[in-house]
């Protein structure tokens, strides 16, 4: 079986911000810890990934 | 990432990557222990080594003299998450907090020269299939055949890395990578993009010639579609490489895209019940 994840750069979105970006990140690891609670099997990963300079570091 | 994890019980929270030849291999490794200490067995260090843009590099290292080869940095950091009876240039110094558990180690790569490191120090392996789908199998091969195992992983593991752009319609799935295309020619400039631009941003603004043929050759690095159509293209890459693991990254334009994006996968790769 394989092993899904997630990886969320936290991209600034044009408009938005850096803590909303964060704030995003935070809201896809919990859709993520529904999922692995929610009885799917599947366990779930949730990545944060520093991009250059563009984001802030996780 | 602890934010992440003490907002968490069950997911396993990763780092997608550190790049390690800007840091202490001894401070990465008690920050990472500190992760696991607080959340044993939900936590994955992934290692890479992207210099990123020159400003970036200047400002992190321009205090240092003598830098550490990276495979040294690899065993080092190796070394204090096990803490090995002997072998470690480190032998009396231990990464604080001393735990029971150790986080997963993942060396993060785009080809042969990454896929030799994982192998020989006995990591498991992340492809960036995203960067560089050429090599690929090749370097994926190499790793599993000359695999040796180390006191943190017993039998070889491969992950692949694939950008996923995913909406509810074709054309809608066009539009965000429009977005996606202007994002990846500006994040892989010589220097950093403000922000990852809108839909409407990219399309008034257009590309050049050369922007386009780079957009061409940018396309083969990731899926765009409708669920079932890039869920099926996740599979066949997955089937591919043999792959324990995939990494999906929905790196489109806006929260609620993302969300949407990765819950319409989510669905139709049986991840999510419907």
């Amino acid at each position: 079986m394989v092993i899904y994840n997630v990886l969320d750069y936290s991209p600034i979105d044009e408009g938005s911000d850096g803590r909303q970006a964060l704030l995003a990140t935070t809201e896809l690891a919990n859709l993520a810890e529904n999922w692995a609670t929610g009885g799917s099997g599947y366990p779930n990963i949730i990545m944060c990934a520093r991009l250059p300079a563009a984001v802030p570091k996780c | 990432m602890m934010h992440l994890a003490d907002s968490t019980e069950h997911i396993r929270i990763g780092s997608g990557g550190v790049m390690l030849p800007h840091y202490s291999p001894y401070k990465v490794a008690e920050n990472f222990r500190v992760l696991e200490a607080l959340h044993p067995n939900r936590i994955d260090l992934g290692i890479g080594r992207s210099p990123s843009y020159q400003l970036v590099n200047r400002a992190l290292n321009e205090s240092k003299g003598k830098r550490l080869s990276y495979e040294q940095q690899i065993e080092d950091i190796r070394n204090f998450l096990s803490e090995p009876a002997d072998g470690h240039r480190f032998q009396d110094l231990t990464a604080m907090p001393v735990i029971e558990t150790a986080p997963e180690l993942w060396l993060l790569g785009t080809g042969r020269g990454s896929a030799e490191i994982a192998a020989d120090q006995g990591m498991s392996y992340a492809f960036a299939h995203l960067g560089n789908p050429e090599g690929g199998m090749d370097a994926v091969d190499h790793y599993r055949k000359n695999f040796r195992p180390s006191p943190l992983l017993e039998s070889s593991k491969v992950m692949i890395a694939v950008f996923a752009v995913v909406a509810e319609t074709a054309e809608k799935a066009e539009a965000l990578a429009t977005a996606f295309d202007l994002w990846l020619l500006t994040v892989e400039s010589s220097s950093p993009p403000p922000y990852y631009p809108s839909v409407k941003t990219a399309l008034e603004r257009g590309v050049s010639a050369l922007e386009r043929e780079k957009i061409r050759h940018n396309r083969r690095r990731m899926f765009i579609g409708t669920p079932d159509q890039v869920a099926e293209k996740i599979r066949k890459a997955a089937e591919t490489y043999q792959a324990d693991e995939v990494t999906i990254v929905p790196n489109v334009f806006g929260a609620e895209n993302r969300m949407k994006s990765i819950t319409l996968l989510a669905e139709e790769l049986g991840i999510k019940k419907v």
